[in-house]
This record gives C-alpha cells, structure tokens and sequence, in this order.
C-alpha cells in the first residue's frame, strides 16, 4: 500500500514504527521530511521524493559531462553535481594506439558521456570511459533537465525514451546527472526537445505518457 | 507616552497590538540562482538567492565535515531614507552573522561535506524587521534549491512601545520604542534559532514577548507553507 | 559575508571526557556547570587613558581604555554625549588568529558590550552634552584582546564597565559668551548602574556559564544576557548555529540574573575607590 502526500521540510511524515529513507530524519517518535516534494509511505517505509536537488553521483551511472580543466594526469569535469568529476588519463587511452589517442585527445569543452567508477562523499567522483556507448560527444545536443526528472524519462514500464526516439528519430543518450544528449535531424531535434521538457514539468505518470503520446499525434 | 499607541491599543499604521503587517513570499524569482525567494514584510523588499551546494572556491577552504556557509546580508544604497554607502556597515557583519547561525541551526550540513553554499540577501527597500523578513525569505530560497533541512526557519520581531508588548514592529516603532526583539524559530521543532535584545525589560515581560513571538513566527511559517505549495503543488493540479 | 566558523579540532578523546564529565556534574577544570571562572579586573592600569580595566577571565585576558574628547553631536542626538565601543583581536591573542581588520566576530563582540552598556543606561549620556548642538563628549572605550580562552562577550563587557565606572574626566564649562572651556576640575562619569552580562551555552543536553575556548570548540549554541540592577534584561544576543527551546531560555534567565548578582558584588569591590 503507497501512500503520497507533498511536504516541506520539517513536516511529520509519520509517527511510530517507521524507517527513515532518504530525504527524511528521525526526531524522537517521528519521521520528519528534510526537502521539498513528495513523501512516500511504503510498508513501514518512508522516503521523500525531492522535486528539485542537485545530482548526486552513484557508482554506475552514465552521465553526460563537459570537460572544464586538463592536467598531466587526468582531466576536470563538471558533471552538474555539487563536485566536478575526474577522469583519468588511464581511463581514456587504450593500450597500444597511439593514433587513437590523437584522435580522442579531449579538450576543454568538449561534452563526454562517461560512467562513473567510484564516488562518496569524502572523495571526488571517479570517471571512465572504458565501456561500449561512452566517449567524446562529436554530435547532437545536450539539453539539461531536474535530475529527479531523469527517472520518469527512463521508467522501465512507461519506456518515455523509447517512444521519444521513435517518434522523432533520433538518438537519446540519457546521463543520470539531468543532460541528455540528442542526435538526429533538426526538427526531430525541436520535437524531442519539446517533449523532454514536457516530462520534466509533469510528475503525473499516467498524464505524462497521454500528453507525450497526443503530442507526437499532432506534431509528428 | 501615548505617541505609539492611542488609547483604543492602535497603533500609529492602525494595527492593534499582536497583530502582522501585511506578509508576501514569492518562491523562484531569479533564473539563474540554485534557489531563490522575494518576500514584503510590511515595507520591506527583500530578495534572497541561494547558489549550492557546488564546489568551494579556493579550495582550502572547503570543510571536511560539512557544508561551507557563505552568507551576505546587504542594504542597497536606495533602500533607506539617507543613500546608505554600498560598503558593508558593522550593523551589516553582524547581521549576516546572526543570520547564517540562524539558518544553519537548521541546515543539514553534514550531507554535503566539502562544497559550499552561498546565501546572497538583498535589501531593496528597508522597514522594521528587515532581518526577521530576510530570515523568513532565506529559509523559502533553501527549500526551492532542495537544500536538506531540519525544520523551516520563520522569523519576525517583538517589542514594547509605549509600555506596550507588540508584534513585529514597523520603521517608526522600532525607532521610536523601547525594546527590539527578534526571534527565530523552527516551528516543528520548537526551537529558537535567532534571538537578540535591546532594549529594557522585566522577566516577566521578557516571558510574555517571547511568548508572542514564538506565535508571530507561526503565523509566518504559515506564509512560508503556503507560498511553497502554490509555488509547486497548485500549477494546474 | 559571514562564513562558517572554522574552529580548532579538538580531540575526539578529550571531547568524550569532557561529554562525560558533564553528566556528572563537572568540567574539564574542576569547575560546576554554572560556575564561573575566577574573575580578576584591575583598574586604572594605563595611566594615559582616562580610564582603564583589564580582566582576567581565568586564561582570557582583556584590557579595556577609555578615551574622551570633545566633539560634534551626532545629527539625531544634539544634546547628548556620544558613546562608542570598539575591539580588536590583537594577532598574539590565539594561534588561530589573522592580522587584518577587525572580523566579523571582533565586530559582533563591540556591539553586543556596546547594547548592553547602552540599553542599561549606564552612562546618563544626557548630562554629557556641554553646549547641546555643538559641543558633547565623545566617549570611546576600545578593547584589546590579549589572550582568547573563551567566553569573550563577558570579559570585555566587565573591562568596558569597569573602565567608564573609574574613568576621569576634565570638566568643561560655557563661557558667557559661547566659548567651550577646561574648568581645571577633574570628575567622573555620570554612572546609573552597573549592567552585568552573563554567558550561557549548550553542549549537549547540558547547560554550563562562562564557557572557555575548548568548551567553544563543541558548544552547539550560545546566549549572553545582560542584567541591569533595576531587575531589567537590557540587552540579549544569541550566538553560534544551533538552537534553544523557549522554555531553556525562560529557565536560563532565571539562572543568569542570580549569578548576575555575584559578579556585579565582585566588579563594584574592584571599581570602589
């Protein structure tokens, strides 16, 4: 049984035998929300779902990220979270080809998508680019959205992105930061765009896939 | 004695005596701030902005623990009757001291170790209570940058005017009365986050202003709860 | 700006101890909860200045003079005297201190000594105004930090009371025809009363008065309340991030005014003639 409910912080989520989850803290009997946005009651679990915050890097991740500084050893990246992102020269050259590496030589400005190796809270997040899809970004569009929308663009009943790329025809690479980058022609470019924006402004699943589906009906 | 209150208990705007001017919050002004809130707190005119958490530039200053809080409370030359020096004044240091303590009792500032968040108040037009407003209006930008907090933080001013305890004293009270007492304060948690004096009082009428702040504060939380929701939950819904 | 305060580390072990000892009722230096450190204040120590105290708070040492002029009146106040009060962090006062001008918490310290004094009426600045619109006394009482170990608001406060209440001034007189003149007579301020202030802070659950720099270091907040003698609050100041239920601060204060009393009984002996 879920239950929902929009909160601000320092607002009770629950009293009693509750798990604090994320953004919520316990005070004495009670479980208080710490952010703005949406709590959910699951079992005896509580969590708050923030409708706006900054990304926070998971071991994993694919995020999309643009290069804003270069030493000897490795290159700075800001992946739109509250620390810029490392990635190591040993993270981008590959064994053994010395033309490939010309050839990926990143520069400041450049936009990568990257997977992040390793990251808490005490220590820089780490970056590869070992792994099929990662690289230097030589196309497209980056468009930048509220990370907790992310979700939504990639829920695994609803597949939004799936139907974004078919409908348009192009190419979406989704970081888990918020950017996203599109590849495609320049009006299903705008299109894709249009919708991506749709997803990030409304949080009502069942309304979003109607709204995006009766978009692309007029417009596509 | 009498100037600041007739005999019916009015006061010199037409207030009575534990009543609020006139509070407005607006959430998300500014485009490009983290998070941000404008508030009218009778004649106040106050604009907060709020960037972070991010990075900690120069670096050594970051703290391994917690988050670095940067805060700035500053009165635009126009703001004031006399054009005010755009330097900070002693009067303005300490108040952006107060103020960051006050905010920080209810940031969680142990989430974001190592980055840095920066809080910018703005004064464009000042009354009595600018830094009750400001605190008030700092706690919505907070909330809009999804920044991690305990509690709200809502603030307001009591004092004695013409031997009088009042709420939230306007330009002219707060001037011409005889105490200023400005109260912070996290509703849900009941906790005092900001208090200062000056002024003359007995015990037992410290007690009673205390008292009357701490319900000013929760009229103006109600505010604060208000201008979030409509600002978030009401769009279409 | 205000930034976050960067206090020295202290160490974990020392800090459980001293966590521990407050559950029994002790501190790091023997002392009770509400008790204070021993408070030394010596007067007219600069012999240059019109008056002079310095304050020992067990280690944190303070020296306060006082200078007097004569001035123009400020614009909305004619006809009286002016006061002012000022600190400086002398580099030497703590390894964690930067030469510069004054901090913001150079400036907090001067305005919180400088309500209390004020809002008590301490000084009748009224009786201060030699020729109203023209000519007053300005009074400026400037504080050097000597040494830091804590509990700053209340040391300063004692060596500011202490110096205007043995300061000497010249007399001035106004001519008949408008002249402002030295009399020759050498008097003293008009004092009204002794404010006494009075530092609490929480650690913990705990509530102790008068705390020193290591008990600084993990205090989760503070409050200094100033006292007059006509059984007045005059002037209150929170400080440090961290919070107090309003029933904690009615209970302080109930608290503070006792030991208010004591301490004001110890500044009087050291001030009397």
């Amino acid at each position: 049984m879920k239950k929902r409910k929009y909160v601000i912080p320092g607002d009770v989520v629950a009293e009693g035998d509750y798990s604090p989850g994320p953004n919520t803290y316990r005070d004495g009997e009670r479980i208080l929300a710490t952010k703005v946005g949406i709590a959910e009651i699951e079992d005896n679990r509580v969590h708050v779902v923030p409708v706006k915050g900054k990304y926070i890097p998971r071991q994993g991740d694919t995020v999309v990220g643009v290069i804003v500084d270069y030493n000897v050893l490795s290159w700075t990246v800001d992946i739109n979270s509250i620390f810029y992102a490392y990635l190591l020269a040993k993270e981008v050259l590959r064994k053994g080809s010395l033309e490939k590496m010309a050839e990926n030589k990143l520069e400041v400005g450049d936009a990568i998508v990257a997977r992040v190796l390793a990251f808490d809270l005490s220590r820089d997040p780490l970056l590869t680019l070992r792994g099929p899809g990662l690289g230097r970004v030589s196309d497209g569009e980056l468009v930048r959205v509220s990370p907790s929308s992310i979700y939504r663009l990639i829920d695994r009943r609803e597949r939004l992105n799936k139907m974004i790329e078919e409908a348009t025809g192009c190419k979406l690479t989704v970081g888990m930061n918020g950017v996203i980058v599109i590849e495609g022609s320049p009006e299903g470019t705008s299109l894709a765009i249009r919708a991506i924006r749709l997803v990030e402004s409304e949080d009502r699943p069942d309304v979003l896939t109607k709204s995006i589906k009766s978009m692309f009906d007029m417009g596509g | 004695m009498g100037k600041l209150v007739d005999e019916q208990g009015r006061r010199v705007d037409g207030r009575g005596l534990n009543e609020m001017r006139p509070v407005k919050i607006e959430v998300g002004v500014l485009k490009n701030a983290d998070g941000s809130a404008y508030i009218e707190h009778g004649k106040n005119k106050i604009i907060v902005a709020v960037y972070g958490p991010k990075e900690v530039h120069p670096r050594h200053l970051a703290l391994p623990d917690r988050m670095f809080i940067r805060c700035r409370y500053h009165m635009s030359p126009f703001s004031v009757q006399e054009r005010k020096s755009p330097q900070p004044s002693r009067r303005e240091i300490e108040l952006s001291k107060v103020i960051r303590e006050a905010l920080e009792a209810a940031i969680m500032i142990e989430e974001y170790p190592r980055t840095a968040l920066d809080i910018f108040i703005e004064v464009l037009e000042s009354d009595g209570g600018s830094r009750g407003a400001s605190i008030t209006a700092a706690s919505v930008a907070l909330a809009n940058a999804g920044i991690p907090m305990r509690d709200m933080v809502a603030s307001c001013a009591v004092g004695k005017i013409d031997g009088h305890i009042v709420l939230d004293l306007n330009d002219q009270e707060d001037k011409e009365g005889e105490v200023d007492l400005p109260v912070a304060y996290m509703p849900n948690l009941n906790r005092i986050t900001l208090l200062q004096m000056d002024g003359k009082l007995l015990h037992e009428e410290f007690d009673r202003a205390l008292d009357l702040a701490v319900h000013g504060c929760e009229q103006i939380y109600g505010i604060q709860r208000s201008a979030l929701q409509d600002y978030y939950f009401k769009q279409d819904r | 700006m205000s930034l976050s305060r960067r206090s020295f580390v202290i160490e974990r072990l020392r800090k459980e101890r001293l966590l521990s000892l407050l559950a029994k009722g002790h501190r790091l230096d023997d002392r009770g909860l509400l008790d204070y450190r021993p408070v030394k204040i010596e007067t007219n120590v600069i012999d240059k200045a019109e008056g002079s105290a310095k304050v020992d708070l067990g280690d944190t040492s303070v020296i306060a003079g006082v200078k007097v002029e004569l001035d123009r009146p400020f614009k909305d106040t004619p006809d009286k005297g002016i006061l002012i009060v000022n600190t400086e962090f002398l580099p030497f006062a703590s390894p964690y201190i930067e030469p510069g001008p004054p901090d913001e918490n150079a400036i907090e310290l001067a305005r919180v000594v400088d309500r209390g004094i004020r809002e008590s009426g301490m000084v009748d600045l009224s009786k201060l105004a030699v020729k109203p619109g023209e000519q007053v006394y300005a009074i400026f009482a400037d504080v050097d930090v000597l040494n830091i170990d804590g509990n700053l608001f209340d040391a300063t406060s004692y060596a500011v009371v202490s110096a205007l209440a043995t300061a000497k001034i010249p007399e001035y007189e106004v001519d008949g025809d408008g002249t402002v003149k030295a009399t020759g007579n050498i008097v003293q301020l008009p004092i009204t009363t002794i404010p006494i202030s009075i530092t609490a802070a929480k650690i913990g659950d705990y509530i102790v008065f008068d705390p020193t720099e290591e008990e600084e270091a993990v205090i989760d907040t503070r409050l200094t309340i100033v006292f007059s003698e006509d059984n007045t609050l005059c002037a209150i100041q929170k400080g440090e991030p961290g919070s107090w239920t309003p029933d904690e601060i009615v209970n302080l204060i109930g608290e503070a005014d006792g030991k208010a009393r004591e301490i004001r009984e110890i500044v009087k002996r050291s001030i009397s003639p």
